[in-house]
């Protein structure tokens, strides 16, 4: 029995814009009183008319661009019509028949996942429950009801929990490059729902089992478990009744993170039930090819442009291209100290000399502290002072990587440290060859083993260093002592 | 659509279900027949020739209304709760939507 999983997912982005989707109320609701942030419009009161925010509907084609959607010429929003006591008008305003933008695609490892579509929507209000003498209660707050979202739809193109791991985090990168959302999935402002089903290959047929929608996952870890658990429960389930997939047998299932299980929720409602008509409040939106190529020409580098660029320009390796594009003020303060203009004949080694020092000394630091790499902490003409002293043998590249967190936080120049500390290796040969001259007198029994065994130079070029006081290149060191003693 | 404009008793109890109202025997026989009408007058709507005619979503051809991102003031919290049946603690209070 051959089983491959089915995978596909909705991913929500709360933008963060200053203003909510449909009126002027604060878009803010994290630790805010609740309902302050209400008006006729978010609140579904009778009369009042919802007007699309310019910049959401801007950042949702921009998203959809960096995914490598098209957008549709013409687009429109949709009442999606249901009770519940969180959405206050009975419907929500979001796209079904003319999303903003259609058929992207995003590079997971080296795989691709094809993107359906990106639409703009709003969010819902939060709802709390409680328990007073005895009853449930559930208490609403509506500053987040009207709050700007895009639902990205993947097509069913991932395998496994891993790839869907990793295909959040390519989401959460591209996002927050884009500057449109926190993307947190912690606090909420990134949410998702998978959506799975398996492929079992058995005796030559092959059964398709139902599909199974996730909800209430509410972390990375979670989208991981809940999908490993799925694929679990859906073998068990189908060696038992070898039921498969139709078109009635959809179920929406809750994650509890502390059980590490689903548990079926209820029917889910069909797309029909859900009677979707276009809004007639709000009229039709159009943007011009000259105003989706301004939205385009914003675009920052992304992620995936850095890494081809590190690779291609600057010669790193997969590894560090991508660890330091992860992070997209990381990337860009490593870029102001690596240009490609800088030591031209010598730039891939520059660029590997400071790739190590940003991912590890400094790294370290961070993680240690809990901080941002500051770009006004980094002073890109002492990176190069540092590299021409280690080209020269000066500073050891040991000594450059002690040297650099403390200019880091100093903002000193790390060459004036490494002198301070007398971490200035001598690579003068006169004083070396005097030296090396001093520790041949001193060790003529070493000098015996030498010529018996010219590996034990070891011992003398211990002594050149220690008269050094430490400061001497060993590399030259060693160069100096062999010519001294095979010359005699 | 169904060309048929005959409501089962099933499908009047779903879209009941859907609108979140409660009906009783009586009044499912007040409401059957009439939405059927409201279904045969759309049997004659459907009779229309559209075949070239663009979709009317509108009756006006305005397009592009947005607000700029700005913040504006919004009500006060006690304003926002002034119509609500019940309230607790600045939010509105409901029937519980979960099971414990
Ligand atoms: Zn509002």
């Amino acid at each position: 029995m051959k089983i491959t999983p089915i995978i596909g997912l909705e991913v929500h982005v709360e933008l963060k814009t200053k203003s909510k989707m449909f009126c002027n109320c604060s878009a803010e609701h994290f630790h805010v009183e609740p309902n302050t942030h209400t008006c006729p419009v978010c609140l579904g009161l009778p009369g009042a008319l919802p007007v699309p925010n310019i910049t959401a509907c801007e950042w949702c084609v921009k998203l959809g661009l960096a995914l490598g959607c098209t957008p549709n010429e013409t687009s429109f929003f949709e009442r999606k019509n249901y009770f519940y006591p969180d959405l206050a008008k009975g419907y929500q305003l979001t796209q079904y028949e003319k999303p903003f933008v259609i058929n992207g695609k995003v590079k997971v490892g080296d795989q691709e996942v094809r993107i359906n579509r990106a639409h703009m929507e709003e969010d819902t209000g939060k709802s709390v429950h409680i328990s007073e003498y005895g009853q449930d209660l559930t208490l609403i707050d509506y500053n987040r009801c009207g709050v700007p979202l895009v639902e990205i739809v993947s097509e069913p193109d991932i395998t496994s929990a891993t790839m869907a791991k990793d295909y959040l985090l390519k989401m959460q990168q591209i996002i927050r490059y884009l500057g449109i959302s926190d993307a947190d999935i912690e606090k909420g402002s990134m949410r998702c729902e998978p959506t799975v089903n398996l492929k079992i290959e058995d005796n030559g047929e092959v059964f398709y089992t139902p599909l199974a929608e996730i909800k209430n996952v509410a972390s990375l870890t979670g989208v991981q478990n809940a999908i490993e658990f799925e694929i679990k429960r859906q073998t068990e389930e189908f060696e038992k009744t070898r039921e498969v997939k139709n078109s009635k047998n959809k179920t929406t299932r809750g994650w509890n993170a502390e059980k590490a299980q689903t548990f079926l929720q209820r029917e889910k409602e069909g797309s029909a039930d859900y009677r979707y008509f276009p809004e007639p409040d709000i009229p039709h939106m159009e943007f011009t090819p000259a105003q989706i190529e301004e939205i385009r020409i914003s675009i920052p580098e992304l992620p995936d442009q850095k890494i081809e660029k590190y690779k291609s320009v600057y010669s790193l390796n997969d590894y560090d291209s991508s660890v330091i594009a992860t992070d997209q003020n990381f990337a860009d303060i490593y870029e102001t100290v690596v240009t490609p203009q800088n030591r031209n004949d010598k730039i891939k080694e520059f660029a590997k000399f400071v790739a190590n020092l940003f991912l590890g000394a400094i790294k370290t630091h961070l993680n240690e502290t809990g901080e941002e790499l500051n770009q006004s902490k980094i002073n890109p003409e002492y990176f190069l002072n540092l590299f021409d002293s280690v080209q020269k043998s000066e500073i050891s590249s040991s000594a450059a990587k002690q040297v650099i967190v403390e200019s880091y936080q100093t903002g000193t120049n790390p060459v004036e440290i490494a002198k301070d500390k007398g971490l200035i290796q001598v690579s003068d040969t006169g004083a070396l060859e005097k030296m090396a001259q001093e520790v041949i007198t001193a060790n003529p029994k070493a000098v015996e083993d030498y010529k018996k065994n010219p590996m034990s130079i070891g011992f003398l070029i211990g002594q050149l260093m220690r008269l050094s006081k430490g400061s001497a290149n060993p590399q030259m060191a060693k160069e100096i002592l062999e010519k001294i003693l095979n010359g005699n | 659509m169904s060309a048929s404009n005959k409501i089962t008793p099933e499908e009047l109890d779903h879209i009941a279900k859907l609108a979140r109202i409660d009906l009783t025997d009586d009044e499912k026989k007040t409401y059957l027949p009439q939405l059927e009408s409201v279904l045969e007058y759309l049997d004659i709507l459907n009779k229309a020739d559209t075949t070239n005619i663009k979709p009317t979503f509108r009756v006006n051809e305005q397009k592009n209304v947005f607000h700029q991102d700005e913040v504006k003031e919004s009500f006060s919290q006690k304003d926002a709760l002034s119509t609500a049946t019940k309230t607790k603690d600045g939010y509105f209070e409901v029937v519980a939507t979960i099971k414990k």
